[in-house]
């Protein structure tokens, strides 16, 4: 059975959609990295996985549950952090977490202990005195803490130093990917994603635009580099195979192609008759400015 | 510049609570001074013994923003960061506080005008108008901006006043100091206001003189300082269970985000719950407020409720069962409410109301045997119905349309219309008494006793009388009915049905903005339905009375079909109720946390 399910979704907020029939499963123990610009939809899918909103169309499935009729039954199984997140700041440390080990079943104290030294987190101060940090620690404690099924990070990290980030994404990594949770986590930071994830699922344009392996992204994909000059368009581009998008940058076009370099520099040599094409694999940060980046 | 961070200060950018809890309350107690005023025929407030408590009335608002109008926050990081002197800071908080207070201070005013137009235009009185609320309010406006004074010149040089030790003390002494300098204006000649006035001068150069290089904004400003080592932070853990109803209070708490708004409205909710028991509170032996209160009522049950239902996205990720949310939202407020009511119904049984209940009236116009309207009976058509008595005497009954336009009238069953023989008149105030006091006396005893022939052979009371409740001690007022399914269980079948419908308004990309505009929308339509009431009978509409007797008389006579009409009227209550709980709950689930 799948963690998590999304059959034909389609979600929006007013007339148009946000994410558009999108298909896809998760299986157990998987490390999702979710890439896409702001206002690409990561929010909203993690939501719906969440059944805080429910699909204009399409079915989401999560533990084989409807999120929104069994919302307690898989809310228990789910660890959560988001950037936005408003954790109670009248309360201390030590009270938010009795509040979320009385609500969360499997509630592992050891782990919480453990976690507290390890963020010297101050049980006795309220939240409201905690730094961003600090405060987010408290809420990957909580999230972590019961060990959930899956565990889903919407920007965690955000407005964290690039220390504090790393110490916090790995420890959600080492504490639960290892006894099989699955994790779901959006970010910016291409590093983060490179470093954590074991499959990527980029959305653009309401769509799906990638879903596939780090390592297939790494060797299946690449940069060709059309002079501008040689007689070629965009629209030409895209409508080879395997474009995923082309756009020109100053004397050359620009165009990503679902393949490896070698075979994306010869197959375009031969359909363009254009010997100077240069074709090279691309980083996931370039790849996603490539993508992300195009005019729409 | 400086008026711009005025306008951007939270203060101003937060008034919406203070607001309405400023319209709420002063609605209320000009309802209450308006009615007190037409009962002992005043004719203007500041004459009366209303103007002592209006003016404090003007105090509230000052009183809400120092509670919960971000009095604390001198200013915001952000602000700190600008280019900009202290001075201008301190002056931006100090104006905003006082410019807030004066907001409110002014739309009591305007409620005031308002009510005071109402019943200038309608009724004839003007209890009060411009001139003399102007007057009610120099004395609050001189107390508000010496509160605002008092908090400008504390620790002028910080930041977050809100955070730093002593914050709480200072702002109740501030609230103390006001409400006594208000005490003191309200005895002492207009003179003195030269007091305040020259306080608020003393204290603003004072500050300014007070004030740092830099604003400081330290109790938030370096939290992570203080952070323990893992030994010792190993040591001061100690993982602690509290029960789930804890749980859930904190949740209710986060969604109440501030609570002070919540409780401050409490006392009302046990208000309205002792006024809809019919008790006669704070010296208004007026039943009639029940059913003129009925709105009123569901807008402080929603107010209570619906407003806090924006900060569901604060709660929504955690495994808790929205049915728990909802439950936890409006039962505790209703049962404040049912606590007022229950407080007035134990006060009913252990002090009972004695008066007479039926009486005999010698004036001129009003002349004959008067009773409760809720004895009043309801006729379907506009025909005058006619009383016989056994012997064949009859007298056209007196009517009143229930609703001016509209087919229905109440009639009076027990009227004595002049030209009434002496014997009709016993045998109705027989039939009076059996109906209302349940005692059984035959009409030549009431003949003997109470009536007598004047020489104009007009029929009427002894001079010792109509005494009946003080004669039979075994006379005591029969139960109304089953008032309290009907009329709680309407209020909160209708607060039920409001919320379901609110609830519909959480739907995809809806804003906090968006749905703050429909909790006023229906605020203002119950209040509209309230003040509706109002004009109504001041336009003849209807009357109190008649709308009194109209439902009151149709639940005795529910009551008066034994076990099976109070069995009839509870199930009946707690079908509509639960039907719309469900509602409410179905329109809750499927809602969806609004964005900000």
């Amino acid at each position: 059975m799948k963690v998590f399910e999304f059959d034909k979704v389609s979600r929006g907020y007013g007339a148009g959609d946000v994410l558009s029939r999108i298909s896809f499963g998760v299986d157990r123990g998987e490390v999702i990295g979710l890439l896409g610009r702001n206002g690409a939809g990561k929010t909203t899918l993690i939501h719906l996985v969440m059944g805080m909103l429910a699909p204009r169309e399409g079915e989401v499935k999560v533990f084989g549950l409807d999120p929104r009729r069994e919302a307690v039954e898989v809310k228990r199984r789910i660890g959560y952090v988001a950037e936005d997140q408003e954790l109670p700041d009248f309360l201390k440390v030590r009270e938010v977490i009795a509040m979320n080990r009385q609500l969360f079943e499997g509630w592992d104290d050891s782990m919480a202990r453990d976690l507290i030294n390890r963020f010297e987190l101050p049980p006795d101060r309220k939240i409201k005195d905690l730094s961003r940090g600090q405060a987010r620690q408290v809420a990957l404690l909580c999230a972590v803490s019961h060990r959930p099924e899956l565990l889903i990070l919407d920007e965690p990290a955000g407005g964290l130093d690039p220390a504090a980030r790393r110490q916090f994404l790995e420890t959600s990594i080492r504490l639960l990917n290892e006894t099989g949770t699955t994790i779901l986590f959006s970010s910016h930071h291409m590093g983060d994603v490179e470093r954590m994830a074991s499959r990527l699922i980029m959305i653009h344009d309401h769509q799906k635009w990638i879903d596939s392996d780090l390592d297939a992204i790494r060797e299946g994909f690449s940069l060709a580099l059309v002079p501008a000059d040689a007689g070629v368009d965009g629209e030409r581009l895209l409508s080879l195979p395997s474009c995923l998008c082309a756009r020109r940058h100053g004397d050359l076009f620009h165009a990503v192609y679902e393949l490896d370099p070698d075979t994306c520099c010869k197959s375009l040599r031969k359909e363009l008759a254009v010997e100077t094409i240069q074709c090279r694999s691309l980083g996931l940060e370039e790849m996603f400015i490539e993508l992300a980046g195009r005019e729409s | 510049m400086i008026a711009r961070l005025v306008l951007r200060h939270e203060i101003i950018q937060n008034l919406t609570k203070p607001l309405l809890i400023t319209v709420v309350t002063v609605t209320l107690v000009l309802n209450i001074l308006t009615f007190k005023m037409a009962q002992n025929e005043g004719t203007s407030l500041l004459d009366g013994f209303g103007a002592v408590p209006a003016q404090f009335v003007f105090l509230l608002p000052v009183i809400m923003i120092l509670l919960m109008g971000k009095a604390g926050t001198r200013c915001r990081f952000w602000e700190a960061g600008l280019p900009l002197e202290v001075r201008k800071l301190w002056w931006a908080h100090f104006l905003a506080l006082a410019s807030a207070s004066l907001f409110l201070i002014l739309v009591s005013g305007v409620t005031f005008a308002g009510f005071g137009a109402l019943n200038a235009a309608f009724i004839g009185k003007a209890f009060f108008n411009l001139a003399d609320v102007f007057r009610l309010m120099v004395r609050p406006v001189a107390v508000s901006l010496t509160a605002a004074a008092l908090v400008a010149v504390w620790r002028p040089g910080v930041g977050h006043l809100a955070e730093e030790p002593g914050w709480f003390r200072y702002r109740t002494l501030v609230i103390v100091v006001s409400v006594g300098l208000l005490g003191l204006l309200v005895v002492l000649p207009q003179v003195f206001l030269l007091v305040p006035l020259v306080l608020i001068g003393l204290v603003t150069v004072r500050s300014n003189k007070a004030l740092p290089l830099a604003m400081s904004m330290s109790g938030s400003e370096s939290p992570g300082e203080a952070a323990m080592s893992p030994s010792s932070a190993a040591e001061k853990w100690e993982a602690v269970g509290p029960s789930r109803r804890v749980v859930v209070l904190v949740l209710l708490r986060t969604l109440l985000k501030w609570p002070v708004t919540w409780l401050a409205l409490v006392p009302l909710a046990v208000l309205f719950g002792l006024m809809m028991s019919g008790r006669d509170i704070l010296g208004m032996d007026e039943p009639y407020l029940r059913f003129m209160n009925f709105f009123m009522t569901v807008y402080i049950l929603f107010a209570l409720t619906g407003h806090f239902v924006k900060n569901l996205y604060k709660v929504d990720h955690l495994p808790v069962d929205r049915r728990t949310l909802l439950r936890w939202l409006v039962v505790p407020i209703t049962g404040f409410f049912l606590l007022g009511y229950s407080a007035g119904r134990i006060m009913d049984t252990l002090d009972p109301v004695t008066n007479e209940k039926i009486v005999f009236d010698n004036g001129g116009e009003s002349y004959g045997l008067k009773v409760s309207p809720e004895y009043f009976a309801f006729a379907g058509s506009d025909e005058t119905p006619v009383m016989t008595a056994p012997w064949g005497e009859a007298h056209e009954a007196p009517v009143e349309p229930v609703f001016r336009g509209l087919p229905g009238v109440l009639w009076k069953p027990y009227a004595t219309p002049e030209g009434s023989s002496l014997e009709f008149v016993a045998w109705q105030i027989s039939r009076a008494t059996a109906a209302v006091y349940g005692l059984e006396i035959d009409p030549d005893e009431i003949s003997a006793r109470y009536l007598k022939a004047d020489p104009d052979g007009r029929v009427n009371v002894r001079e010792s009388g109509l005494t009946l409740a003080a004669d039979f001690p075994d006379a005591r007022h029969r139960n109304l009915g089953p008032v309290f399914p009907i009329l709680v269980g309407g209020e909160l079948f209708l607060l039920m049905v409001i919320l379901a419908l609110y609830f519909k308004v959480f739907k995809p990309g809806i804003t906090i903005r968006k749905i703050q505009v429909v909790f006023w929308i229906i605020m203002g339509g119950l209040m509209a339905c309230h003040i509706g009431g109002y004009i109504f009978f001041m336009l003849g509409w209807t009357r109190e009375w008649v709308v009194y007797g109209f439902w009151l008389g149709r639940i005795r006579e529910l009551g008066e079909l034994g076990p099976a009409g109070y069995v009839g009227a509870w199930a009946g209550m707690l079908l509509l109720v639960s039907v719309a709980w469900r509602w409410a709950e179905k329109s809750f689930l499927a809602a969806e946390a609004p964005t900000s």
